[in-house]
């Protein structure tokens, strides 16, 4: 059993400083999964054709949607800085709450670190083309240096930024959906050979699908985010859900059209399936030679830029929390005393995620570091999701009277519908050989994160918000009212 | 597989994703009410409903790739189909009188009034129709026989019911237009005013002023007068007779009565308390104490309040309460009188 003890924050210790409104969550939503929408889902489009990625989109927007609204509820109930973290500890228990919290900073962490390898490519062709030769990864460590900095500042210019970002990343996508109708040729999104009992829309089949759903992820992961601001918002109650409901809508009213057209212009499916930029790669062969390298680059890093500083966000909020409650060290939950950012958590997770992206170059290139970076992201992401859903329906049967400002009108069907499909989306993360050594990975940091937990967290648990609403929760008229209809395993 | 048999044009694929979406999603409640809460049957039915329109129309491809082996033909499958579609709409209704009438507008204390055997009654009602429709258009099959005897057996029904469906209309027509709920305080008819204590399908129950019960049937309730004290205004007015002797100073006495009835809590500041000069009468000024209360239920003890604090209040002031007098002339006949009233006297 665990055990919560230590001093709680004296009342001159500085804490996180609440400014978001619904408009500053809608742009870290939509920063933090944007680059989703330039590069990352259209492998998806090898393993299902255009018909089997048009299929998994559908089904993961209707996953991720049930999932932001059921997620919204607990935010809106449970808004504090460890996001996940705290929905799992107070529904399930420190054991599963501590596996949720650090599964959510390895999707952070990795996603950013894979963000800075392909935002450093980006920039260090820039360079050379103005004349600055570096290698990338000194890049890499620039990018992080810049976005860290801009991310301890202050709440108020860091959600700024996440608007801004968030804006022009949408605003290159409208771009490309003009330049690219004209261009639209279904012919295009079909040229996917079939294997042999395929079609041209299913060219794998109905298990494409399948495998396509993992890819179809992309468009949305790390939506959830939003759930990590909770101390940071003006008024939770209100703003996080309209800033995470709005955060998906727009997501999913992008990914479609992104999908559509991307895959419908030259050169085709096949091409932009196998393509590291897939957007760049159609807008470049739809306007060749009426446009500079410059234009398309830039157009690269605006998604790139918006979620690398929004993961940075993320992690950095992550890692925060998990350092306040003792699971992780507490130095990591020290706050600028003026600034009122966790700008040691926020340096932690850039020098892990920097160090991370330079193995990848100083390894084998065999071992494909940055695709298992991006296998990690998205296997924490799911797992995650799973975890919040069984805390979501567990809370409510075991206490439907808890105090909860927004209600989910998707109620316990759209957690378990979004478990359901979030599920079956791991199943075929397990299966996929491309996706299992990043698994594997992300999996061995859950556990070794565990390990610390038993062998020393569990006994220096702190009295973080997360801790505290969970010995709140137990010991409330609202426990001992259910109590006699269910038995209380918190 | 050939391309013949998998969805292939971007119609076919809609209804593909329709299908596994209902089918997801269907399985969602389902695993949703089994281990969280049942409240959410309901909705299971338009899950249910979409799943058997996706099949429907995504026939063209589906029964060669999943159901060749099960059904015999396209025209089974349609049929399995529609079926399936017309008994979902049926378990829909079910669930919808489940959820908006047995437990919801009939429903009394948060639980279900309606008798059981009625409700399975109309239950089995309901599904008997579905089966109806289905013989009827899905399998072409004559119901007349059916129906005919559906039908007598719903006269026998209403015939030997009419009292008790007649009490359940007037129940339903009460709990619709809400003309007074449990907890409150009325009048019914000619009847003393009694609190609601209970409304079942067939019967309202008042507990009077003395602890006696009073049963009204649901008709009796429907047809009488109602006076509301507690909804939907819960404030209600109060006035109380005072006098006083002639010649007093009328708005020194309204002053020191509206001071004196302001000071009571229970009574409510809004609208005012009030002193109504009335009338001469008896030899004295007559006039009426009048404030607002919001507990009916406490109106003895309120009223009580109110006197001694006026009470007390005019006593403060010098002032006295006076009674009411009549003169009375008395006549008495004497023996005189009797006697020169008697014939022949005189």
């Amino acid at each position: 059993m665990s055990r919560i003890d230590g001093e709680p924050a004296g009342p001159a210790a500085p804490t996180l400083r609440r400014h978001a409104g619904p408009w500053s969550l809608w742009g870290l939503g939509v920063s933090v999964a944007v680059t989703g929408e330039f590069a990352g889902w259209n492998s998806g489009l090898i393993e299902g054709g255009f018909g089997g990625m048009l299929v998994a989109t559908i089904l993961i927007s209707v996953m991720y949607l049930a999932m932001s609204l059921s997620a919204a509820e607990l935010s809106a109930a449970l808004p504090y800085a460890g996001g996940a973290y705290g929905f799992v500890r107070v529904a399930l228990g420190p054991w599963l709450g501590c596996a949720a919290g650090i599964a959510q900073i390895v999707a952070y962490t990795a996603a950013a670190a894979a963000i800075a390898v392909s935002f450093g490519g980006f920039v260090a062709s820039l360079g050379r083309q103005a004349g600055v030769d570096l290698p990338d990864f000194v890049w890499w460590g620039a990018l992080y240096v810049l976005f860290v900095i801009f991310n301890v500042l202050g709440v108020v210019a860091l959600f700024r930024l996440a608007i801004t970002l968030a804006l022009l990343a949408l605003a290159a996508l409208v771009g490309f959906w003009v330049v690219a109708v004209p261009a639209f040729d279904l012919t295009y999104a079909l040229d996917v050979v079939a294997a042999p009992g395929g079609s041209t829309w299913l060219p794998n089949g109905l298990a494409g699908i399948a495998w396509a759903i993992p890819f179809a992820v992309w468009f949305y992961v790390g939506v959830e985010a939003v759930t990590l601001a909770g101390e940071e918002t003006a008024d939770p109650a209100r703003a996080i859900p309209r800033g995470f409901l709005w955060s998906i809508v727009t997501l999913i009213a992008v990914a479609v059209p992104t999908l559509v057209l991307n895959s419908g212009v030259p050169p085709g499916a096949t091409a932009v399936g196998l393509s590291t930029e897939p957007l760049l790669l159609a807008f470049s062969t739809v306007l060749a030679g009426q446009c500079g390298a410059t234009l398309i680059a830039a157009l690269g890093i605006a998604g790139q830029a918006a979620s690398f500083h929004a993961m940075i966000y993320a992690y950095g909020r992550s890692i925060y929390a998990m350092g306040r409650a003792g699971y992780l060290p507490a130095r990591l939950a020290t706050l600028h005393a003026e600034r009122r950012t966790p700008y040691v958590a926020l340096i932690a997770g850039g020098v892990i995620g920097f160090v991370a992206a330079l193995a990848g170059r100083l390894l084998p290139e065999a071992l494909g570091l940055e695709a298992m970076l991006i296998a990690m992201a998205g296997f924490a992401a799911v797992f995650v999701c799973i975890l919040s859903m069984i805390a979501f329906l567990r809370l409510r049967r075991d206490y439907p009277d808890m105090p909860r400002p927004y209600h989910s009108p998707a109620g316990a069907t759209g957690a378990m519908t979004a478990l359901v499909i979030a599920v079956a989306a791991l199943g075929f993360m397990l299966v996929d050989r491309h996706l299992v050594t990043g698994i594997y990975g992300a999996a061995g940091f859950i556990l070794l994160g565990l390990l610390h937990f038993a062998l020393r967290g569990r006994h220096r648990l702190r009295p973080a918000p997360e801790e505290t609403a969970a010995a709140a929760l137990t010991a409330s008229p609202v426990a001992e009212a259910d109590a006699g209809k269910r038995p209380a395993h918190v | 597989m050939s391309d013949h048999i998998l969805p292939n044009s971007l119609a076919e694929l809609l209804g593909l994703a329709a299908v596994l979406l209902f089918l997801l999603t269907s399985l969602a409640a389902i695993l949703a009410a089994l281990l969280v809460r049942r409240d959410n049957l309901f909705y299971l039915g338009f899950q249910l409903i979409g799943l058997s329109i996706a099949l429907l129309v995504s026939q063209g491809w589906l029964y060669d790739l999943a159901f060749r082996e099960v059904l015999a033909s396209p025209a089974a499958y349609r049929q399995a189909v529609w079926t399936a579609l017309v008994l979902t709409i049926t378990y829909t209704a079910d669930m919808g009188l489940k959820v908006f009438v047995w437990e919801g507008v009939l429903a009394r204390d948060g639980r279900e009034a309606v008798p059981r055997l009625l409700v399975n009654v109309v239950r089995f009602l309901i599904y008997l129709v579905g089966l109806l429709t289905v013989l009827q258009f899905v399998f072409d099959q004559s119901i007349t026989a059916l129906a005919t005897l559906s039908g007598a057996f719903a006269i026998v029904l209403g015939l030997s019911a009419q009292s008790t469906l007649g009490e359940m209309f007037a129940g339903i027509a009460i709990a619709l237009s809400r003309p007074f709920r449990i907890g409150d305080w009325v009048r019914i008819g000619n009847l003393d005013e009694g609190r609601v204590i209970d409304m079942t399908w067939r019967l309202v129950r008042l507990e009077m002023r003395d602890r006696t019960v009073v049963h009204l049937t649901n008709r009796q309730c429907a047809e009488l007068p109602v006076k509301n004290f507690s909804f939907p205004n819960d404030r209600v007015r109060m006035a109380e007779d005072i006098y006083f002797p002639r010649g007093f100073d009328q708005e020194r006495i309204k002053a020191v009565v509206r001071r004196a009835i302001a000071k009571v809590p229970t009574v409510l500041a809004e609208p005012a308390p009030n002193a109504v000069f009335m009338a001469v009468r008896d030899g004295v000024d007559h006039y009426s104490m009048r404030f607002y209360i919001r507990q009916y239920e406490l109106r003895r003890r309120i009223v009580e309040q109110v006197w001694r604090a006026v009470t007390a209040e005019l006593a403060h002031e010098g002032m006295a309460i006076a009674q009411p007098r009549q003169i009375v002339d008395e006549f008495r006949r004497t023996a005189r009188d009797e006697e020169a009233a008697l014939p022949g006297a005189g």
